[in-house]
């Protein structure tokens, strides 16, 4: 007869000297994937989210097409604020409604949008849905160099994206962006876009998520934390935000 | 232990992993003595105030450095790992639109290098298998969450 003999855990608290050699060994095993992607690395989030601004048009039957791809047919990100749209790729989706409209939204990363209380002055949103043929590339009156940019009123919506924790200075501050940026007046029905949203890699606590619910209310605009975890909450429909009707 | 992490990570990354770590040490460690007053969400479960947080914390002591090598492990997932869970999604989507080379400012993400990130992330995975350790813990941000999580844990273990 044999007796069963407990398995020998492995938990790390049992042998850490086990757990840091399987982490070192593990480091040499993926050193060519890690350093070989160098600091762009934590670009991967932003791009992240940007994909799932733009799966969100695709389940809700949108056609995606990209557009302005490179020499190669690469996709072409937009790392920084400055620079000509022109130069980089973005992605066209487009809908025909059930009253026979066709409607065409671009969907740029790191695109300026203008004050919508006063021109001239800018903000880089991280992800921004705005008009087809809408983005402007000009010299704006009393800056030397031309700029890309979108007039507020054909933004559709924008998205921010922050890879850390949410904690209350964050959430509040983002309420500003929605404010001065976001036309809420004047929109249409027909399709609907997610409201102007902060989103978020960490995950919310009690405090947070009650100042979420109140930005929620008060702004009209989403927090959507914990992305890691959850990766769909921007586009499945399992998870509640708000929406917004589109700007004509 | 965030210096055994440091192994092929390039130095930007690396600098905001030791900042991170360094910062949620010293959280960790004054939660762990009692000497940051639990005056929000820190104290609760399911919603019911917890007069013995620090109380339930006591396993993390038994042996910090364990304590402080899970923590380390948490701040490399969310620099690393996470990321690449990320880019591998993206790459994924862009081949289905025919696009299969993404490029980001003067390097590029192909086919190949999504294939390495995907082995790194399923190696990642089977090691917390491996050494029993529980996803959710290394995917906390919060940071008393965490304590609360890895505590818990611990308890069971014993």
């Amino acid at each position: 007869m044999t007796v069963a003999t407990p398995r020998k855990s492995n938990a790390p608290f049992k042998d850490k000297s086990k757990l840091i050699a399987s982490i070192k060994d593990f480091l040499t095993k993926n050193s060519a994937a890690i350093s070989g992607q160098g600091a762009k690395i934590s670009e991967f989030f932003e791009m992240c989210c940007f994909n799932d601004v733009v799966e969100f048009y695709g389940k809700n039957k949108f056609t995606v097409t990209p557009q302005q791809l490179g020499k190669t047919g690469e996709f072409v990100y937009k790392l920084k604020a400055n620079g000509s749209h022109e130069k980089f790729s973005f992605f066209e989706v487009e809908k025909t409604d059930k009253s026979g409209v066709t409607w065409k939204f671009h969907i740029h990363h790191n695109l300026q949008l203008e004050c919508a209380h006063q021109t001239g002055i800018f903000y880089t949103a991280d992800i921004a849905v705005v008009s087809a043929g809408s983005v402007k590339r000009e010299k704006v009156a009393v800056y030397n160099q031309q700029r890309s940019y979108c007039p507020a009123k054909s933004v559709q919506t924008f998205f921010e994206v922050k890879h850390m924790g949410p904690f209350p200075e964050l959430l509040f501050s983002y309420t500003g962006l929605v404010v001065n940026f976001f036309v809420p007046a004047g929109r249409v029905k027909g399709v609907k876009h997610i409201a102007p949203s902060l989103l978020i890699s960490g995950n919310p606590n009690l405090h947070t998520k009650a100042i979420s619910a109140f930005v929620a209310a008060r702004f009209h605009a989403n927090i959507l934390a914990h992305l890691f975890a959850r990766p769909s909450t921007i586009y499945s429909t399992k998870y509640s935000k708000l929406f917004v009707d589109s700007a004509p | 232990m965030i210096h055994h992490f440091r192994a092929g990570v390039p130095h930007e990354i690396y600098r905001l992993m030791v900042r991170e770590y360094f910062e949620l040490l010293r959280i960790l460690e004054k939660l762990v003595d009692g000497q940051l007053p639990s005056v929000d969400d820190g104290e609760r479960k399911d919603g019911k105030r917890q007069t013995t947080f620090q109380n339930e914390l006591a396993p993390l002591k038994s042996d910090f450095q364990v304590t402080e090598l899970l923590l380390a492990l948490a701040v490399f997932y969310r620099h690393i790992i996470a990321q690449f869970e990320g880019a591998g999604r993206v790459m994924k989507r862009m081949n289905k639109l025919d696009i299969q080379v993404v490029r980001l400012g003067a390097s590029t993400l192909d086919a190949e290098a999504a294939w390495q990130m995907g082995k790194a992330v399923r190696q990642f995975y089977q090691l917390l298998g491996e050494f029993e350790v529980p996803r959710e813990i290394i995917q906390e941000h919060d940071i008393k969450r965490f304590a609360w999580l890895l505590a818990t844990y611990m308890r069971t273990q014993k």
